[in-house]
């Protein structure tokens, strides 16, 4: 009992001791400053992620058929990688390889299509005078992008095409809107007016060109 | 009587000590402070702690990594890229410091910056693929594309 005193007493040391050593503690974790310094962190990366940037490298340089190759071997080992095929249909399109494209492109579920990719595919299937099958596609585009007046052109014309002059020359009135000084879009506008046997308007319209 | 005296002036002792260190060491407590704030992800306050304490001279490595940090998580990458090069140099041959600092200069878009560490760093380990791929990135986003295709193919281990 008598040593009691005594061992609260270095109790109170050992207390104090280790309240300082605490503070220390920087000191002691000063030399490193990271658990691991060895920069190995990330080594796992997968080579399909690597072949996929190299394929988009390719396609940046110009190298169109090497990019192709190795969007094909990426495509082979990940077919599910829906972005990696609409890149790879854009390099075919470039390549003017349309048919390619447009396969590489039907493959995909429709969900899956950004912007960009349903105008790419709607002007392959106008290419290939799919019209049925492009307009819907225009009209998916341009309810996300309304203000992108050549693809809507791209459709205007289409539809003229088709002999739907009605909806032809309401895509055109539209483009006129925000065109209005677009002389170009404007005798397009008159042609579809006299092939749908409106020849007056279509003389105004042509006039207004001439001005 | 005597023990208790004892007790009593060990007490004192360690009382006195640990008051002392307080204004002594008042470097470290304003660094754990710092530190806990930055734990506590409150990069905003701890960042001017970090910023006195090195102009101070407390030039740890751990508070030069913290204070780049706060500036990095506040969005001032100069500032950030700065710490970590005073970091870099205090810290020879810790690649890990200058994966850090290489990641900075590919944010704020020197990546010339960035390539040169990569480039430095794949000399010292040249199959490190993270170090390899980081460079490559690097490349393509100076419009080095060749150098990049050439380093995506070693990546694969394909020749070119």
């Amino acid at each position: 009992m008598n040593r009691s005193p005594a061992c609260l007493a270095a109790a109170c040391l050992i207390a104090a001791l280790l309240f300082l050593a605490g503070f220390e503690c920087p000191f002691a974790a000063e030399t490193s400053g990271r658990p691991d310094a060895s920069p190995v962190e990330g080594q796992e990366i997968p080579d399909w992620m690597a072949r996929w940037e190299l394929a988009r490298v390719l396609s940046y340089a110009g190298r169109h058929e090497e990019s192709i190759s190795e969007y094909r071997k990426l495509l082979g080992e990940k077919p599910d990688l829906s972005k990696a095929r609409i890149e790879m249909a854009k390099v075919l399109f470039r390549q003017k390889k349309g048919a390619e494209a447009l396969g590489a492109l039907e493959g995909i579920d429709a969900r899956q299509l950004d912007a960009d990719s349903v105008l790419l595919m709607a002007d392959l299937y106008r290419d290939r005078k799919s019209y049925d099958r492009a307009a819907p596609l225009y009209r998916e585009y341009l309810e996300k992008r309304p203000g992108d007046n050549a693809a809507r052109l791209r459709l205007a014309e289409m539809l003229s095409w088709e002999k739907q002059y009605d909806r032809s020359l309401a895509e055109y009135r539209k483009i006129l809107a925000a065109l209005p000084g677009d002389v170009q879009v404007r005798r397009k506008y008159a042609m579809v007016l006299m092939w749908a046997k409106r020849y007056g308007e279509a003389a105004a319209e042509l006039r207004r060109t001439l001005k | 009587m005597k023990v208790l005296s004892f007790v009593i002036s060990i007490i004192i002792l360690a009382l006195a000590t640990t008051a002392a260190y307080r204004h002594l060491k008042q470097d470290w407590l304003l660094y754990r402070t710092a530190e806990d704030l930055s734990r506590r992800g409150a990069w905003r306050q701890a960042n001017p702690i970090f910023d006195d304490l090195v102009k101070k001279g407390f030039r740890t490595k751990d508070t030069l990594r913290l204070l780049g940090k706060s500036y990095e998580e506040t969005g001032d990458l100069a500032a950030a890229i700065e710490a970590f090069r005073k970091l870099a140099a205090a810290s020879p041959g810790d690649a890990g410091v200058e994966l850090e600092l290489a990641g900075l200069y590919d944010r704020k878009g020197d990546h010339a910056g960035a390539a040169a560490i990569y480039h430095a760093l794949l000399a010292k380990e040249p199959e490190n693929r993270s170090v390899a791929l980081r460079l490559a990135r690097a490349l393509t986003a100076l419009g080095r594309y060749d150098e990049a295709i050439l380093r995506y193919r070693a990546i694969l281990g394909e020749k070119p």
